[in-house]
């Protein structure tokens, strides 16, 4: 097999790259250079460092882009890449886990993408700057023909043709896309080659489910990660007062402050206005990441498609998927909203998109009456419906709040003495860090004790809830994706019959394991017996003679392993 | 509703302790550790006595922190005891079982059809006791029987082998 050049649009790409990195270099230069520009010796030599650093970023994108190819054989697709140190990489067929394709608008007129192609870890995987579309397709259609779906394999080998006929009609379909922009899809609404959205792909399959504009700024709204803007904000401030003559930064600073807490309705004024602009802001960058989006289910893969300057397009081979994770943060729980997001074994991150938003995200945000109805169309294999959870915390909130009560304790311990010792009246104030430190993380863990449990649905599913921080979960996974089974206690909550119990699972963009921080002995043989064979008995009962019981304790069909836990 | 295979309740699995031999090397261990954190501790306080930076506060860590290491240092002997006693593990037809902790118990299941491979390894102190430990390694992490006796160990790595293609052939 011959090895395929990359298209020479992808010399632009790591242009801008290496302009980015330039500039991040040539700042701190000029930052010593305004200071000292009457010496000419460190002028000159900053004016050598300068041209040498706008060299190499002319220089190095012509030669990444000379010395980097990939080819395609029987088994797989290789990447080669360097000039002094020779890298080669390849991955088997079988063993991609997600392809992600991103489309800049500059490459859109070349029917060109950057593919990301993720194996099964973190670690591994590849991108392919400047390919044709289509070859996001051919590998599909590799995959499952080496893993036997010959089904699947004809569909994505469809949707090559699908892709090539599409591109060329984007421009035209862009207009029409603008007019009715927020049409529903009617439910497994089946799509031809030619039927496409605005400049990407067609995907010859069901369209499952289609975010409204709406739907995206109801994100955008409910999103907490609009507050971290807050932080970014005063990071660049506080690097910007690095560049800054300081009395100017000063200043300025002092000016603002001022004017805007001038009287109660400027202060009230600004919080409106910085909240406006941080919505805002949210919205935006909500509109540009998920505008257009869709999830297509087409053979045994899943497709979704994102993104509005940048087009975004994930696959994932539904026979990879690990987990089901319905997510809702406290804020969007309130409006009777959620998020789903798939566990895989590999991030589904296309080129230029972070860990908190990828192709994984299959709903970003949908309302809880929703939500099982659209993952029945998009998962069928999974059957998922709304659980009838046991819970495993109630009557356990002891257990929970023991460890953030005796740090915070510790804490407060050490506070005291620091505040005796210093004889400082204001050193007492550092007893505030620890109480604060107890509410929040004994918030936390009292969310975990209310939220916790499980749902045994057959002998091959299971369905677990739980709390990360301030959301809550569902989680729906395989009893085959479980990893192995972790039981552990003290002799003295052993003696009450109370354990902690881990299921660990190959997920790396997402919830990783299955906990249980306390729960019953008899829950924890339940899930164990469960994990171990399939076998189904009826949930653990909350009832405290019963767990004292050695029957119950003790039923997970290893006899000796229970002389173990009794002893 | 799945009833649970009779065969299933009425396996007697055999459980086994590691060596006896293990246990010298978990005293070794404490003595070689504990010592160097004792005397880690000495060095420092000595360097901030010589460079006059010694306060309460210098003194409660480093107290604590070489107190913690006495105290570790002499209930070993009652600890190595007890961890002993505590230590199992068992390989079944489908999974291989482990138990561990005196004070903090755990007890560890891994099927077989989830292993991807099996390795051991031997320090120092288990090559001078002639024992091995072995490893199994899952996607997300490995399990490890501690100690086996040296001529055993390539058995029961072939044994925990031949146990995992068997179950994976059963898929």
């Amino acid at each position: 097999m011959a090895w395929r050049r990359l298209h020479p649009i992808a010399v632009v790409t790591a242009l801008i790259e290496s302009v980015r990195s330039a500039i991040a270099l040539i700042l701190p230069v000029l930052a010593i250079a305004v200071p000292n520009r009457d010496s000419a010796v460190v002028m000159a030599v900053i004016v050598a460092v300068i041209g040498l650093i706008a060299a190499w970023m002319l220089v190095s994108p012509v030669v990444r882009w000379l010395t980097t190819g990939y080819r395609m054989d029987d088994h797989g697709i290789t990447q080669r890449s360097g000039v002094f140190n020779r890298t080669r990489t390849t991955i088997a067929y079988d063993h991609i886990h997600t392809l992600s394709s991103s489309a800049p608008i500059y490459m859109r007129p070349f029917h060109v993408v950057i593919l990301d192609i993720t194996a099964a870890g973190g670690e591994s995987g590849m991108t392919l700057r400047g390919v044709p579309a289509g070859v996001q397709l051919e590998l599909e259609a590799a995959r499952q023909l080496d893993s036997g779906d010959t089904v699947s394999a004809a569909a994505a080998s469809v949707g090559i043709h699908g892709a090539v006929a599409d591109t060329a009609v984007a421009d035209s379909d862009a207009a029409e896309e603008c007019r009715q922009p927020e049409e529903a899809p009617a439910a497994g609404a089946r799509t031809g080659v030619n039927q496409s959205a605005t400049g990407r792909p067609a995907i010859d399959g069901e369209l499952v489910f289609r975010a409204s504009v709406a739907d995206i700024v109801l994100f955008a709204v409910t999103d907490l990660g609009l507050f971290a803007a807050l932080i970014v904000v005063y990071g660049f401030l506080d690097q910007l007062r690095d560049l800054v003559p300081e009395d100017v930064f000063d200043t300025a600073q002092d000016s603002v402050i001022r004017f805007a807490t001038s009287s109660a309705a400027m202060i009230a004024g600004a919080v409106v206005v910085v909240f406006a602009v941080l919505v805002g802001a949210s919205i935006i960058g909500s509109l540009l990441r998920f505008y257009g989006f869709e999830v297509w289910r087409r053979g045994g893969d899943l497709v979704v498609v994102r993104g509005a300057l940048t087009r975004r397009i994930t696959t994932i081979a539904i026979d990879r998927i690990q987990t089901v994770a319905i997510r809702r943060s406290l804020l969007r729980r309130a409006l009777h909203l959620c998020s789903v997001r798939l566990g895989l074994g590999a991030m589904a991150a296309a080129e230029g998109e972070d860990g908190d938003a990828t192709g994984a995200d299959v709903l970003p945000v949908i309302g809880d009456d929703r939500v099982y109805a659209v993952l029945q169309r998009m998962l069928p294999e999974w059957g998922l419906e709304p659980p009838e959870i046991h819970r495993t915390g109630r009557g356990l909130v002891r257990y929970y709040l023991v460890m953030p009560l005796a740090v915070s304790a510790a804490g407060m311990a050490v506070a005291v003495i620091w505040a005796l010792v210093s004889r400082d009246a204001v050193n007492w104030l550092w007893t505030l860090a620890p109480a604060a430190l107890a509410v929040w993380w004994g918030l936390c863990r009292w969310l975990k004790a209310a939220s916790e449990g499980y749902a045994v649905l057959d002998d091959k599913r299971i369905a677990a809830t739980g709390a990360s921080v301030l959301t809550l979960f569902t989680v729906f996974t395989r009893r085959s994706r479980i990893q192995s089974v972790e039981r552990s206690s003290t002799p003295w909550r052993l003696n009450r019959g109370v354990e902690c119990l881990r299921l660990p699972l190959f997920v790396s963009n997402g919830i990783s394991a299955l906990q249980f921080t306390a729960l019953r002995s008899a829950d924890a043989a339940t899930v164990s017996a469960w994990a171990e064979d399939g076998s189904i008995r009826p949930s653990g009962t909350s009832d405290r003679s019963a767990d004292s019981d050695p029957r119950n304790m003790t039923d997970n069909g290893h006899r000796d392993d229970d002389g173990w836990r009794a002893r | 509703m799945i009833e649970r295979n009779p065969e299933t309740v009425t396996d007697q699995r055999r459980w086994r302790s590691l060596p006896e031999r293990i246990k010298r090397v978990w005293l070794l261990r404490s003595v070689f550790t504990d010592t160097a954190v004792i005397l880690i501790c000495a060095v420092l306080a000595i360097i901030f006595i010589a460079a006059d930076w010694w306060g309460f506060w210098q003194a409660l860590v480093l107290g604590l922190i070489a107190a913690w290491a006495v105290v570790e240092l002499a209930t070993q002997p009652l600890q190595t005891r007890y961890s002993y006693e505590f230590t199992r593990f068992s390989i079944g037809q489908r999974d291989l079982k482990l138990h561990t902790g005196w004070l903090f118990r755990k007890s560890v299941t891994v099927p077989f059809n989830r292993v991807q491979h099996v390795d051991t390894k031997q320090g120092p102190l288990l090559r001078a006791f002639g024992m091995t430990s072995i490893s199994v390694h899952t996607a997300v992490g490995a399990h490890e029987i501690e100690a086996i006796e040296d001529a055993e160990a390539a058995q029961l790595v072939d044994l925990i082998t031949a146990r995992v293609l068997a179950v994976k052939e059963d898929l």
